[in-house]
């Protein structure tokens, strides 16, 4: 069976391409016109999931000039740096971690366009519009805002070929979930839990329509169990043995976490999640795939498969070749994609034989 | 020292309870201390009724059959904390009303002594500098050993600026005190301007507060480090009654002086020191404990100690069981809740006082 990203790629490869001499402009999600004489050549990137995105987007590393510093330890602790080696040589100084811009590294890359965060105040911004510098300001969090960036970025980098089928292979992806998850009624959806951090404090994602999380997994056929809970929150561990979750998810942020916390856990060990063996910690491909990316609906199609076996039977192997073919020209090896799924460390969990190379 | 800041504690120390006097109080405290305690260990987000309470209580000793989920919520989570809760807060409330004894001021707390911004500084140095290059294992107790140690330096810092020939000066002991506080301040903030988000959320939790992760590795190093403080009650309590009348009175009526002086500092950054490293800084338990208690029984330091020990244990645990059950089911920190009731409170106590001595 073709993969979904490839039929989609086949129909947009059919459109016409714009010229890309002509000036190119974007209205940036914070209301702000930005506007280039010609397509971005070099991009500084300062929020840390956007410098990923920026390779998929562009298929390489070329326009990539400057990164957040933990942009940078992301890409050499996962899989992208390995598919471009040259991409740890890329400044990572150009801004601190609270992203707050370095100007003179962040000028001495001499950068066309400089993506920044929007809606965390004028503060990190003006210093870069004082340097005569070109930014767009991106908004995180959902998936509207997800399409929009990389369709924004897209355009400013003159490729915007690229991003049809990608955000083709989301909608496609997505009403598929939506319709095989339509008719199961509510009790019988799985309630999940995402701790996005465990290790110090409990961080639950709330039943919330602004966190993505949330989004996910209702989007596989899930009930979120943080019931009544908004943002990401501090939990205590009585309260998750209160909420009994049939699914615990665990972040992919925290490198040391792993199922152990739960499952040797005197009291999360205690819940349906731990004694059915369904703790998951989230892959970590090309970006991490709690948040939003490129590659999110390949995590779509991996919890809905841990959630509806019975309904969704994709191969997610081969949805992740094909995927990373397009995003990054890398041909996945099989022991890259048991390392992404973490079947090494996770293989035997519920349902996780689904995933395992045939 | 100024006069007016000695006389109402000269004022109340006249007023001296009586042994039997001191025992009733500090008798009824402990009974207000393990009934605040019953209370926190009843409640949380899992309703459990008495019985089932006292059945999970009992089932380790073979007295009772309980389920599993029942014994591990009270055993590993409300246990622990309600416990660590009553350390910390009886070693703040002692440790307070030591500082304000010492330092004959009313308004003193052991953060004069930088125990807890040097705290703070070591935890935040550790979260932002040190933990990337530890394993994952290692680092909740390389937070709490570097809050610790930075806890002692600043006090060693403190008290070389106040010391002259072996003698402590207490105004110089004050005024190191704001000076090492300010800079450990800085360094924090720094610190935090230099963090990323992810490291941003472990400060938060740690410089406000928390008796949630109480487990019995740091309760039995907490509970060693503020034993010294305890043992020295007796002899820090007729020490500081001394001490009101003045240094040269003291010295008169038999008292070290200097030894006193050396022994209050060390126990208190000891103890506050353990205390901070295990549950983060909490403010204003050391403040309002000790004034809550001389306003109850005078300002006699046989009962100040122990009642302050025992009011502060008592006040952390009813505050950590508001940052249980105020925003289910999401905690607060235990800090927040101190200071969101601590301060309120401690403005209608001075308040109180002025109008008091308003109406002499």
């Amino acid at each position: 069976m073709p993969s979904r990203l490839a039929i989609a790629l086949a129909l947009f490869a059919a459109l016409p391409l714009p010229l890309s001499a002509q000036p190119l402009a974007v209205t940036d999600m914070e209301g702000r016109e930005v506007r280039l004489a010609r397509p971005a050549e070099r991009v500084a990137s300062i929020p840390i999931p956007m410098a990923s995105t920026l390779i998929a987007l562009d298929g390489s590393t070329r326009r990539l000039v400057g990164m957040n510093p933990l942009a940078l330890s992301a890409i050499e602790e996962g899989i992208l740096g390995r598919i471009f080696p040259e991409a740890r040589r890329i400044p990572a100084n150009i801004a601190a971690p609270n992203f707050v811009p370095n100007i003179e590294a962040l000028a001495a890359t001499r950068p066309d366009l400089v993506i920044q965060w929007g809606g965390r105040g004028p503060d990190i911004v003006r210093p870069i519009e004082n340097a005569g510098l070109t930014a767009m300001l991106i908004l995180y969090g959902t998936e509207d805002r997800t399409r929009r960036y990389m369709r924004d970025a897209a355009t400013l980098i003159g490729r915007p070929e690229r991003i049809g089928p990608l955000v083709a292979w989301r909608e496609e992806v997505q009403a598929r979930l939506s319709a095989g998850t339509a008719a199961i009624p509510p009790d019988a959806r799985p309630r999940v839990l995402y701790l996005q951090r465990a290790l110090s404090g409990l961080l639950a994602a709330g039943a919330d329509p602004e966190i993505y999380n949330h989004f996910v997994i209702e989007l596989a056929g899930g009930r979120n169990a943080a019931e009544g809970l908004r943002g990401f929150t501090p939990v205590n561990r009585e309260q998750i043995a209160a909420w009994n979750p049939d699914v615990i998810l665990l972040n992919s942020f925290e490198d040391a976490l792993t199922t152990d916390f739960v499952l040797r856990d005197p009291v999360l060990s205690l819940t349906t999640a731990a004694r059915r063996n369904a703790v998951y910690k989230m892959p970590l491909g090309g970006y991490r795939w709690d948040p939003p990316s490129q590659e999110s609906p390949l995590s779509w199609m991996w919890l809905a498969m841990l959630l509806h076996p019975d309904r969704f039977a994709f191969d997610l192997r081969a949805e992740m070749r094909a995927a990373f073919r397009t995003l990054y020209g890398h041909d996945l090896t099989e022991a890259e994609t048991d390392e992404i799924l973490r079947l090494g460390t996770q293989g035997n969990a519920r349902h996780y034989a689904a995933f395992r190379a045939r | 020292m100024s006069e007016a800041v000695i006389a109402p504690h000269a004022r109340s120390a006249a007023r001296l309870l009586p042994r039997t006097g001191r025992a009733v109080g500090l008798g009824l405290l402990a009974l207000l201390l393990l009934t605040v305690c019953v209370f926190a260990i009843g409640t949380g987000a899992i309703p459990l009724s008495p019985r089932q309470i006292c059945a999970a209580l009992l089932a380790p000793l073979g007295l009772a059959e309980t389920a599993a989920n029942d014994a591990a919520i009270v055993w590993t989570l409300r246990m622990p904390r309600t416990l660590l809760a009553v350390l910390v807060g009886a070693v703040l409330g002692l440790a307070g009303a030591v500082m304000q004894g010492l330092f004959r001021n009313p308004l003193a707390d052991p953060g004069l002594l930088g125990v807890s911004a040097g705290g703070a500084l070591g935890a935040v140095a550790a979260i932002v500098l040190g933990l990337p290059l530890l394993p994952e294992a290692l680092r909740p107790p390389a937070v709490a050993i570097a809050a610790f140690a930075g806890a002692l330096i600043a006090t060693l810092l403190v008290l070389r600026v106040a010391t002259t020939e072996g003698r402590i000066s207490i105004p110089m002991m004050l005024l190191g005190g704001v000076a090492t506080n300010a800079l450990a301040g800085a360094a924090t903030g720094f610190l935090i301007f230099a963090a990323d988000d992810l490291q941003l959320r472990d400060i938060l939790f740690w410089t406000m507060g928390s008796v949630a992760g109480a487990a019995a590795p740091g309760l039995s190093v907490t509970l060693a480090a503020a034993l010294p403080l305890v043992l020295l009650m007796g002899w820090l309590a007729r020490a500081l009654n001394a001490l009101i009348l003045g240094e040269a009175e003291a010295l008169h009526l038999g008292i070290p002086v200097e030894a006193a002086k050396w022994m209050a500092v060390g126990t208190v950054a000891l103890a506050v020191g353990a205390a901070v490293a295990a549950s983060g800084t909490i403010g204003f338990v050391g403040l309002v404990a000790p004034h809550l208690v001389r306003l109850l029984g005078g300002a006699d330091h046989r009962w100040v100690l122990p009642a302050s020990g025992l009011v502060g244990a008592a006040l952390l645990v009813a505050a950590d069981v508001v940052a249980r059950i105020a925003v289910v089911p999401a905690e607060l920190p235990i800090g927040l809740v101190t200071a969101l009731i601590g301060g309120p409170f401690f403005l209608a106590l001075l308040r109180g006082r002025r109008a008091g001595i308003a109406s002499r």
